[in-house]
């Protein structure tokens, strides 16, 4: 250990050079921009005392006087509420009651079938044992949600699903959320009466303008239905009752600001930016350097058109700069799977497949379509100490933290990213994964990057609007 | 890092003084480099000689800042890591040490 003369010792950090500063990041992801050669300065224990300088980095918790008892109980209470996503453990509960779809959308990850095709169906017993398995989740909030292919061409076996946890849960009494995800092409009043005897919130997908839209479903006329159907659930459920999601495919990326607009056209107050996976009929057709490269000019012309409306008074959230911002700028963790450390597979999510098995995450049962069933945790008829705790999953958790894999263990945004096995394996072909080569490293990291720009250069204009994002 | 040879327009040699940097340094900022290049290297005696190619044009006289940046870089997380190693594992084991709830389970494949 080097010895001070003035005597402060350090706490954990990293640190990255943004533009000509250094940005330092401490071990809960409280930052400090400071000017290049202060983190030589401080190690080398050349800071003064009685300085701003200082004072900032003791304030940061980048430094302190001493290790005593006090400082050590607030930081590890600062990491306990850091992760405490994990203190209830599984919450998402992903239900791939069919397989079937009436779309052919042209960046299809859950490897939908043609919605005639048979055997693509969850039998009753297996729904019945998965709900089972959901229930056993020490987590006392659960969010149940219907995923498919098409979940709306099964609406009776939404109904019974949501029928059988009600009665399952009399004698356990979570609190259960229900998402139905679905094109809303054709959503029938059965669903609708469903959705309001049980308060079931629906996440649909608009992709942008008509063409667009069109375009991306691989079927004309579905925009048309989409619209007819969100006034008619708006209309009985509730303005928020309904929101849905944008993905970004190739033809997108040329729409930023036409994309945004067609949200707001319809009174929507949010979009999430999200770019393609590469899974299921994604992964076939894309130069994905070439994709997430233009993605992120994609990303960053949008938020500026969205910070604009924002700054001429339109509250409009855009919901991946919100989680990502959230993360920097505030104690807490957010809900966001992809970026979790230890990872959202298990931790926050789990899926039970049509096929009456369970995966770790969405990824996983599209990648058990292909013949790899690599991420099968086990059957719905297992033990629910055998899955979630088994030794697969074991395994993973040897891998699933930016805290300790190579690359990420030394890397200033450790705390704002995430780990995932899964998409490590599906792209680059092992669980731990190949940082300098990871696409999702390289575009996580210009994010980060970006953002912090954005703080530094334009903090007094962005930041009380990301707050408004944050808290409203 | 010293001794920096431009070997045409895909190639570049230079040496790190082991003495200098720990080998745990030397190996992170290759990880970093091996994506980009095809690294090897060869110890004689303290000095290792690093020899990396490039499929593309490379700009080496950028490259053999970023080069030296990172090696600083990487020598001074290692005295930070090395500081504060035992500090972060007693606050991450207070963080999540009031868990009184553990159930151990016993489970099989
Ligand atoms: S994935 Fe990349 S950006 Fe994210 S923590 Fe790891 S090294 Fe950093």
């Amino acid at each position: 250990m080097i010895q001070r003369n003035n005597s402060y010792r350090l706490l954990p950090f990293k640190f990255t050079h943004i533009g000509n500063k250094e940005l330092i990041v401490n071990e809960v992801g409280d930052y400090l921009f400071m000017p290049n050669g202060t983190v030589q300065r401080v190690i080398s224990g050349s800071v003064n005392r009685n300085t701003e300088e200082y004072r900032d980095l003791l304030s940061k918790f980048i430094i302190c006087d001493s290790y005593n008892d006090i400082l050590q109980d607030v930081i590890a209470t600062r990491i306990r509420t850091k992760k405490s996503f994990l203190d209830g453990f599984t919450s998402l509960h992903i239900f791939v009651l069919t397989l079937r779809c009436n779309q052919k959308c042209v960046y299809c990850q859950a490897t939908s079938q043609n919605k005639d095709c048979v055997n693509k169906d969850m039998k009753i017993e297996d729904l019945n044992k998965a709900i089972s398995l959901m229930l056993k989740s020490p987590n006392p909030h659960i969010t149940m949600e219907f995923q498919g292919g098409e979940s709306s061409l099964v609406p009776s076996l939404v109904e019974h699903a949501i029928l059988e946890t009600e009665r399952q849960n009399k004698s356990v009494g979570k609190e259960i959320k229900y998402v139905i995800c679905t094109n809303i092409i054709h959503f029938s009043e059965e669903l609708l009466n469903l959705c309001e005897k049980y308060n079931v919130f629906v996440s649909t997908s608009l992709d942008g303008p008509e063409s667009i839209h069109d375009s991306n479903r691989g079927v004309s006329g579905s925009y048309k239905h989409f619209v007819d159907s969100l006034l008619r659930i708006r209309e009985r459920l509730g303005q928020d009752r309904i929101s849905p999601l944008m993905t970004t495919s190739v033809l997108s990326l040329n729409y930023p600001i036409e994309i945004v607009d067609s949200y707001r056209q319809l009174s929507f107050h949010y979009i999430f930016l999200r770019p393609l996976n590469p899974y299921g009929r994604a992964k076939e057709n894309e130069d994905w350097n070439l994709y997430f490269d233009k993605f992120l000019e994609f990303y960053k012309k949008s938020l500026d058109y969205i910070l604009l409306l924002n700054k001429r008074g339109e509250f409009f959230v855009e919901g991946f700069t919100a989680m990502v911002m959230k993360k920097i700028l505030t104690p807490f963790p957010i809900g966001f799977v992809d970026l979790q450390s230890p990872a959202g597979i298990i931790n926050s999510v789990v899926v039970y497949n049509y096929d009456g098995y369970v995966y770790c995450s969405d990824e996983s049962r599209m990648m058990a379509e292909s013949g790899d069933f690599t991420f099968r945790l086990g059957k719905v008829s297992d033990k629910y100490e055998d899955i979630f705790y088994g030794k697969k999953a074991q395994a993973l958790s040897r891998v699933w933290a930016t805290e300790y894999i190579a690359g990420c263990s030394d890397c200033a945004f450790q705390q704002y990213c995430g780990a995932d096995p899964v998409r490590n394996y599906s792209t680059q072909g092992d669980w731990y994964g190949h940082r300098p080569s990871s696409l999702f490293c390289k575009f996580h990291k210009a994010v980060f990057e970006y953002l912090f720009e954005l703080i530094d250069r334009r903090g007094n204009e962005v930041l009380p609007i990301i707050r408004r994002w944050i808290y409203d | 890092m010293n001794s920096f040879r431009i070997i045409g327009n895909k190639k570049a040699q230079f040496n790190i003084d082991a003495n200098m940097f720990s080998k745990s340094v030397i190996m992170k900022v290759l990880y970093w480099l091996n994506n980009d290049f095809v690294v090897q290297t060869t110890s004689h005696e303290s000095q290792l000689l690093v020899e990396l190619e490039s499929n593309n044009d490379t700009d080496w006289n950028i490259m053999k800042k970023t080069i030296s940046t990172m090696l600083n870089d990487f020598q001074m997380r290692e005295v930070i890591e090395k500081e504060t190693h035992d500090i972060r594992n007693i606050l991450y084991v207070k963080a999540f040490s009031n868990i009184d709830n553990f159930t151990e389970y016993d489970t099989e494949e």
